[in-house]
């Protein structure tokens, strides 16, 4: 099957093209939901949420821009509004909020540098995490993240910095950023 | 100190890192979000679950009927023929008194009794053997043996023997053989073997359109359903059943062909001439096959009843599931004929509405012969192919059905 074949499968509500889709970026998803959510379990639920709106959604798909980019914005939004009904999700946006560094003292199990950076933005409070998974990776600005998380676009910049500064040093702990700047280099 | 990144070569360096992230999602994952995104597709789980219940009602019941043991003490024959007594236990609770007493009379008159299996009516006397293990104790005499007791657990064990008992009421110290039949209480379970020529009618309409211009209608075929059953009597009129059948269907003609990319069904005509025309050497009819197994569930009803004669009107809904499939598929340039199973759906509904009459022939045996419809719900083909199909069979149903 197509590509094209594949979406208009899907946009018909086959099955068959739907698995199809699904199969073929769930597992970036999970990755991408992984990096937001507490656990694998959790990060499951939010793909599961996500694709069901993929699903549903798809015929709104004007086949404008990619459809990876197209499916990554539907999942971050929804791992997103999965975070926002948590209470302490919101409380953790507190920019006066602050966790002592303790609980980033762990060592990351070394597999490989993806996983293994991956495991260190997880380590972050999940307020600083969300921010800079949104700022960092998903290219939001501080306005779109301020209007997504309901809090001031110069709350999102300083959340921003504050877990800039934090994934360093997880990230010089565990032996990862040194290697990277030089590769970097 | 420490050296930190600019924030261009911070963001770069995470999104290069962590773009290709992946992690593979649990083989459930898909599976719920399928069931959420087709809902309708429950129905084979919920069909199975159906099934089960039926069928733990049937063996759990039937499991249950043990412990419902029947003593038929109407024909008795003394050894000393000038003592018949009857020592009936019949309704115990209502007539305890009248069982006391008879065993009394009895113990004065001591005798053996035996109970004649051929003479011995079936079941025209029936006792709870909870009853019976609480206010007394039963014994077994065999004959040179030595007598034994025999509790319920061992009752059941022994349904279906003839022994000769010793009743000991421990109210009045009272000891008294008597003879009794063990057997089991007649099920409410029957079981049904059937099978069902039929004709069909297929109605095929392209799919988004009013247009009765791009709806035809196919030949009749002979098609043949098989199966099993269990019912269930839930009344005196009315039955439950549950059971499993296999379905054959031909389609002899109907051709498949693709059209600018998109499967469609061709009109019968049309396409059997164009075949003609391309496969000159190759026979002119295309016989499709498919073969489903399916799950039906239902009930019937009792609408009259005359001697040996009965008269039912049932329906059944089958949850059904196409497991073989020999259908052809021509494409547009008609060059090549390949086989297609993809686009056929595997799981779909049938119901069926049928009216038979019921023989009894003996030994609880009975015949049903009716006519019977059956009409597919969901259409023959996925919903990517452009056209869709509903079938219609019309059938004899003939089948054998036993009590239990």
């Amino acid at each position: 099957m197509t590509e094209e074949e594949i979406l208009d499968g899907s946009k018909n509500n086959n099955a068959a093209a739907q698995e199809i889709l699904y199969q073929k970026y769930s597992p970036k998803m999970l990755g991408v939901c992984y990096r937001f959510a507490k656990s694998k379990m959790d990060a499951e639920d939010m793909l599961q949420e996500g694709f069901i709106k993929v699903f549903t959604q798809l015929n709104q798909y004007r086949n404008s821009g990619s459809l990876e980019g197209w499916i990554r914005r539907i999942i971050v939004n929804t791992c997103i509004n999965v975070l926002k009904k948590n209470k302490r999700f919101s409380d953790c946006l507190d920019i006066s909020f602050a966790e002592n560094l303790h609980s980033l003292e762990k060592n990351i199990p070394s597999i490989i540098q993806a996983k293994q950076i991956v495991e260190c933005i997880r380590l972050l409070p999940i307020g600083y995490r969300t921010v800079l998974n949104l700022y960092a990776i998903e290219g939001y600005s501080h306005k779109e993240i301020g209007e997504l998380l309901d809090i001031q676009e110069s709350s999102s910049r300083s959340q921003y910095f504050r877990a800039k500064a934090m994934l360093e040093i997880v990230l010089i702990k565990n032996g990862i950023l040194d290697q990277s700047k030089k590769e970097l280099a | 100190m420490m050296e930190h990144f600019s924030t261009d070569q911070f963001e770069t360096f995470l999104k290069l890192s962590t773009e290709n992230f992946k992690m593979q999602p649990s083989a459930r994952l898909w599976n719920s979000l399928f069931n959420k995104m087709h809902p309708g597709s429950k129905w084979p789980s919920i069909s199975t679950a159906i099934l089960f219940f039926f069928l733990f009602c049937f063996f759990g019941t039937n499991k249950i009927n043990h412990s419902k043991i029947i003593a038929d003490t109407s024909h008795q024959i003394s050894k000393n023929n000038d003592k018949k007594k009857f020592a009936s236990i019949t309704n115990h609770q209502t007539e305890k008194n009248k069982l006391k007493s008879d065993l009394v009379e009895v113990q004065q008159n001591p005798c053996y009794f035996k109970t004649s299996f051929s003479e011995a009516p079936i079941l025209n006397e029936n006792i709870d053997s909870s009853i019976i293990s609480t206010t007394e104790i039963l014994f077994v005499r065999q004959e040179n043996k030595k007598d034994t007791e025999l509790n319920t657990f061992e009752l059941i064990k022994n349904i279906g023997q003839h022994f000769t008992f010793l009743i000991h009421n421990n109210i009045d110290e009272v000891k008294e053989i008597n003879s009794v039949k063990i057997s089991e209480k007649r099920s409410q379970f029957t079981y049904q073997i059937y099978a069902t020529p039929s004709m069909d009618y297929r109605y095929a309409n392209q799919k988004n359109t009013k247009n009765a211009m791009d709806s035809n209608v196919s030949n009749l075929h002979l098609n043949f359903e098989a199966g099993g059953a269990i019912l269930m009597n839930v009344s005196k009129y009315v039955r439950i059943k549950a059971g499993m059948q296999l379905n054959f269907s031909q389609i002899k003609n109907d051709n498949i062909q693709y059209n600018n990319g998109k499967a469609d069904i061709a009109s019968m005509y049309n396409s059997v001439d164009l075949m003609n025309n391309k496969f000159n050497n190759t026979s002119n009819i295309f016989k499709n096959s498919t073969y489903q197994i399916s799950i039906p569930i239902g009930t019937e009803f009792e609408i009259m009843s005359h001697n040996k004669l009965k008269w039912f009107a049932g329906a059944t809904i089958q949850p059904s599931y196409l497991f073989v499939s020999n259908d052809h598929s021509v494409f547009t340039e008609l060059n090549n004929k390949v086989y297609q199973q993809s686009m056929m759906r595997e799981w779909n509904v049938n119901s069926s509405i049928e009216t038979f009459i019921n023989y009894d022939l003996k030994n609880n045996i009975e015949l049903n012969v009716g006519p019977q419809i059956r009409y597919q719900f969901l259409s023959t083909y996925k919903n990517a192919f452009q056209q869709s199909e509903r079938l219609y069979q019309f059938g004899l149903k003939i089948g054998i059905s036993k009590k239990l």
